[in-house]
């Protein structure tokens, strides 16, 4: 188990090492949060613009798929419903082609004793 | 914008994306640059920390109406980082298992012989003990000591408890100063 001290010491000479060697402005010796304008350099600026760029492309891309497959989704559903239709109409049970049944009241029986 | 704390841009990208970008632009232009050497950092490859930095500004772009505020942006950003470099070194390791080790090398090299004048970044032996760190080992040191965060929130990052990111930073650390007395002792025996 290692103590607080112990951690913090051997942070500290690590950030010493860092400080000594590490000439980074950008980074924690720097003391700032923030990067300045003056501190971005031409290719950060070109690779913040890519990321801009596929942002809104990713964006498009979505939306378009979305109504695409919208689109798809309800063209198949009308099909769908055209073809139970279809079917529907020319199965013989249907109700379309059905044959009415014409009862004939007058058929005279009386002689087929 | 310069005036506006990351607090405030993140409720105005909330309230304005994806019609305006100039809040997300703003949040870029402070966090990219750094993120971006994190990645190359913790992924030792251009290529591969161009990717991970561009998905996981993505991820912020389409999930920031998400973000509650819990913790800070920074904090919430790192988070998104960390995972994506983690994902990358995964996808890696399962693409060509057989040849993890022999990338990792052929990495390190490429980490080593970067060009650190363009992007003023670190150099000498630091850059030489990073490149020749394992990827645990890399991602701690360079969350703490280039992208400048503190313990605690290297441990919101790696969402682990505080004793337990100071215990792996510890190792971390000894790791480091191990690799860097090395190369100190390589050093002068070769000028000896």
């Amino acid at each position: 188990m290692i103590t607080d001290a112990q951690f913090l010491e051997q942070d500290a000479q690590i950030l010493d090492i860092f400080k000594e060697e590490a000439i980074d402005e950008n980074s924690i010796f720097s003391q700032a949060d923030q990067v300045s304008v003056s501190e971005i350099e031409s290719e950060d600026l070109r690779r913040i613009e890519r990321i801009v760029e596929r942002a809104k492309f990713t964006l498009v891309m979505e939306h378009s798929l979305s109504f695409l497959f919208k689109t798809i989704g309800s063209g198949i559903s009308e099909l769908a419903t055209a073809a139970v239709g279809v079917a529907k109409s020319a199965s013989p049970n249907s109700a379309a082609n059905k044959q009415p049944i014409i009862k004939d009241d007058k058929t005279d029986c009386s002689n087929s004793r | 914008m310069d005036a506006l704390s990351d607090d405030e841009l993140v409720a105005r990208c909330k309230a304005e994306l994806p019609y305006n970008v100039n809040a997300y632009r703003e949040l870029l232009r402070r966090h990219e640059p750094l993120v971006y050497r994190s990645c190359l950092k913790m992924l030792g490859s251009v290529q591969d920390a161009e990717e991970a930095c561009q998905d996981s500004f993505l991820q912020v772009f389409h999930k920031i109406s998400q973000f509650e505020g819990r913790s800070a942006f920074k904090t919430w950003l790192y988070r998104i980082v960390y995972n994506r470099c983690i994902e990358t070194r995964r996808k890696d390791a399962r693409r060509n298992q057989y040849h993890a080790k022999l990338k990792e090398q052929v990495e390190n090299e490429e980490l080593a012989n970067s060009n650190t004048d363009s992007h003023n970044e670190i150099t000498g032996r630091v850059h030489e003990v990073i490149a020749k760190m394992n990827g645990e080992e890399r991602r701690l040191v360079t969350l703490r000591y280039i992208s400048g965060l503190s313990i605690q929130e290297i441990s919101d990052v790696l969402e682990i408890g505080l004793s337990a990111t100071k215990m792996r930073l510890y190792r971390a650390q000894e790791r480091f100063k191990e690799i860097y007395n090395d190369l100190d002792f390589e050093g002068e025996v070769q000028e000896g």
